[in-house]
């Protein structure tokens, strides 16, 4: 039983669990280039989202470029102010919270990012990146514990304490991946949210990082929420799935409901053309024609419909709602069980 | 058997690009930086070859060289790449311009960056004919971009051959670099990671467009890539390179169903299959190599679990393991039968 015990959200009686952080509705409107001030063109990057991210668990965020995953990382810790829509973390709506407050909930909430050439102060040694939120909330650490503590933080991720005193440029991108883990942890987190952190690595590097964000979920019962387009690196890391298509989430359920019995047209198609190691064992591949519509002015009811092999003209009238269908998981097709 | 087949199999074994003993060095401020230390390799007629390597492994640059795209110094480049009789290497401009872009072209990674940005489709694509093929009038050139652009899937191409560059998608904008690859027709395409910047969906699109023209005009296409599901999935024949090195060839089937090479295995483990769910992904340990201090022995051995004295003191020759199957491993039949 050690093993399941490893992996709490992967039990059933845990993925019932109070969730963490609950989102409802969640808008993200930018004013459209050439819109004029009223606002009334704007693009839909993220539009009416609603998930939950339950403790120890590890939400996967898939979908390709454009369709709001990025946004909604954002959104969610206020690095943009979402247009509409709550978040509860905790009793507490962080989209209502004070800019005050919210800056001290932000040590509950971390965040790793994409790029770790970009990410990280050139400028900064290793010890002064890892330290800084530590002068911005002095109350986490005694200044006397600094030390030990950023050594310590620097061997949990794989790196050495004397690369304290080193420069970002000094490391390869990997290891700088590693600093950018050791820099959300400084704060003791619960959620950290990864906007695709593997994308700018090597495949042999790729795997160090994984395992590593794995390994400290597990010694401090992290939650994630894990943005990336790599399909077979979101099936490994996560406990469930959000698959979003346009500002919307499409289809959402655990990672075996959307990788074995996928329902919606759109995640079908995202995983069938899915590049396979071993070609024969793969499923017919669905062809996508054309490209994903402008999210200025997105198609009416579903907006998958432009692209679907599957839709009809009530596709067009109604918007799918995001519910459970075929007994089996939340999907946003009306004819799904067709 | 028919004549038919028998001239057709003659064909397809007809070697027309022989690589031998390619090595490329860059002289720096700061020292020699050793790309590409001996490769060889040969394109028969109408097969795909695929090079799969990771940052740094030499696969871009070894085309480079082919393809006359190095600055001399200060590269330094040696040995020999023979294409049906003409030397590629170091070769006078006057012979390559008959070549390069005309029997051999390139699709690049980051077509946005390849295209012109100043000048209309249909005038990029005829600049093309102009140089190789002036004897052409302006109406036959425009006429021939209409047709290429509709044979790589761009509806409209009649009224679309006016458009520039940003009014393209990247996908479409690939497909024009496409276009531009195979418009002279000719014997061998190199893609440079065609879909790397390219969504999943949209990778499919591309990788069934290049599938398609292959069969239809019988040219050669070598694919790299760092990606092992898609040269799993378009290539007949594999070259593994690591720093600067391959490490093992072979028909891409058997590369990937009894990989040979210590690093061939390690990149096959670090990649997130269905089967390690739940599990921990075997990672290679450590980081590629510095290009300007390569190991000794074998550049693998200070990342190879399986790495005794003889590996960090002499090269590996590439040895046949059966089959045209080759590794360069000091155990390699050992590794191939574990």
């Amino acid at each position: 039983m050690t093993d399941v015990l490893q992996h709490p959200a992967t039990t059933p009686s845990s993925s019932d669990a109070a969730p963490l952080l609950q989102v409802s509705n969640l808008i993200k409107h930018y004013p459209a280039p050439g819109g004029g001030r009223d606002g009334k063109r704007v693009v839909q990057a993220v539009d009416n989202v609603s998930f939950t991210l339950r403790k120890g668990e590890t939400l996967g965020v898939v979908g390709e470029s454009g369709c709001g995953k990025s946004t909604l990382a954002r959104a969610l810790l206020r690095l943009v102010e979402p247009t509409s829509g709550q978040a509860m973390y905790k009793g507490e709506d962080l989209f209502a919270l004070s800019a005050k407050d919210m800056r001290k909930r932000r040590c509950e909430l971390q965040m790793i990012f994409q790029d770790p050439f970009a990410s990280l102060n050139p400028r900064m040694t290793v010890g002064q990146i890892v330290s800084e939120p530590w002068v911005i909330f002095p109350d986490i650490l005694p200044r006397a514990q600094w030390k030990p503590r950023i050594e310590e933080l620097l061997t949990r991720v794989g790196l050495r304490a004397e690369d304290a005193s080193r420069y970002p440029h000094q490391f390869s991108g990997g290891q700088r991946q590693r600093i950018g883990i050791a820099r959300a942890l400084s704060v003791n987190p619960e959620v950290i949210v990864c906007d695709e952190p593997f994308s700018a690595l090597d495949v042999s590097i790729q795997a160090q990082v994984i395992n590593l964000l794995e390994d400290i979920q597990d010694q401090y019962g992290l939650s994630y929420i894990i943005i990336a387009h790599d399909l077979s690196v979101i099936r490994h890391c996560s406990d469930r799935v959000a698959v979003m298509y346009l500002g919307n989430i499409v289809e959402i359920g655990t990672w075996d409901q959307i990788y074995q019995n996928p329902l919606h047209p759109y995640t079908q198609a995202l995983l069938s053309a899915m590049p396979e190691i071993r070609p024969d064992e793969r499923k017919q591949r669905i062809i996508l024609e054309g490209e994903v519509p402008s999210p200025i002015d997105p198609p009416s009811g579903c907006r998958f419909r432009t692209r679907c092999n599957r839709a009809q003209t009530d596709c067009a009238n109604q918007k799918p709602e995001l519910i459970i269908r075929r007994d089996s998981h939340p999907c946003a097709c009306i004819h799904t069980s067709t | 058997m028919a004549l038919v087949d028998v001239m057709r199999d003659m064909q397809e074994q007809q070697t027309i690009l022989d690589v031998r003993d390619l090595k490329v060095s860059f002289k720096t401020p700061r020292g020699h930086v050793y790309a590409v230390n001996g490769i060889d390799f040969q394109v028969t007629a109408g097969e795909a070859l695929g090079i799969l390597g990771e940052s740094g492994s030499g696969k871009s640059v070894s085309v480079g060289a082919m393809m006359g795209l190095l600055e001399s110094p200060p590269a330094m480049i040696t040995g020999s790449a023979d294409y049906r009789g003409t030397e590629l290497l170091n070769a006078p401009a006057s012979v390559t311009r008959k070549i390069h872009g005309d029997r051999i072209s390139m699709v690049y990674q980051d077509a946005i960056t390849s295209l012109n940005p100043g000048l209309k489709i249909g005038t990029q694509i005829g600049e093309l004919f102009k140089v190789h093929r002036p004897q052409m009038s302006r109406g036959e050139r425009r006429a021939k971009a209409v047709e290429l652009m509709e044979a790589v899937g761009i509806h409209s191409a009649s009224e679309r051959v006016d458009s520039y560059p940003h009014e393209f998608s990247g996908g479409m904008n690939q497909r024009i670099m496409i276009a531009l690859g195979i418009a002279l027709g000719p014997d061998i395409l190199i893609a440079d990671e065609p879909t790397t910047a390219l969504d999943v969906t949209v990778q499919a699109q591309i990788m069934k467009l290049l599938g398609d023209l292959r069969r239809q005009s019988g040219m050669a296409l070598i694919l790299i890539t760092h990606d092992i599901g898609l040269v799993a999935e378009n290539t007949d024949r594999l070259m593994v390179m690591y720093g600067g090195r391959p490490v093992e060839t072979g028909p891409t089937a058997k590369v990937i169903d009894r990989p040979s090479h210590p690093y061939t295995i390690g990149l096959m483990n670090s990649i997130p299959q269905v089967e390690m769910k739940g599990q921990k992904l075997v990672a290679i340990s450590g980081s590629p190599p510095k290009l300007s201090q390569l190991p000794q022995g074998c550049v693998f051995a200070p990342r190879c679990p399986l790495a005794r004295d003889v590996c960090r003191s002499s090269v590996p020759e590439i040895t046949d393991i059966g089959q045209d199957h080759f590794s360069a491993c000091h155990f390699a039949e050992e590794v191939a039968n574990d």
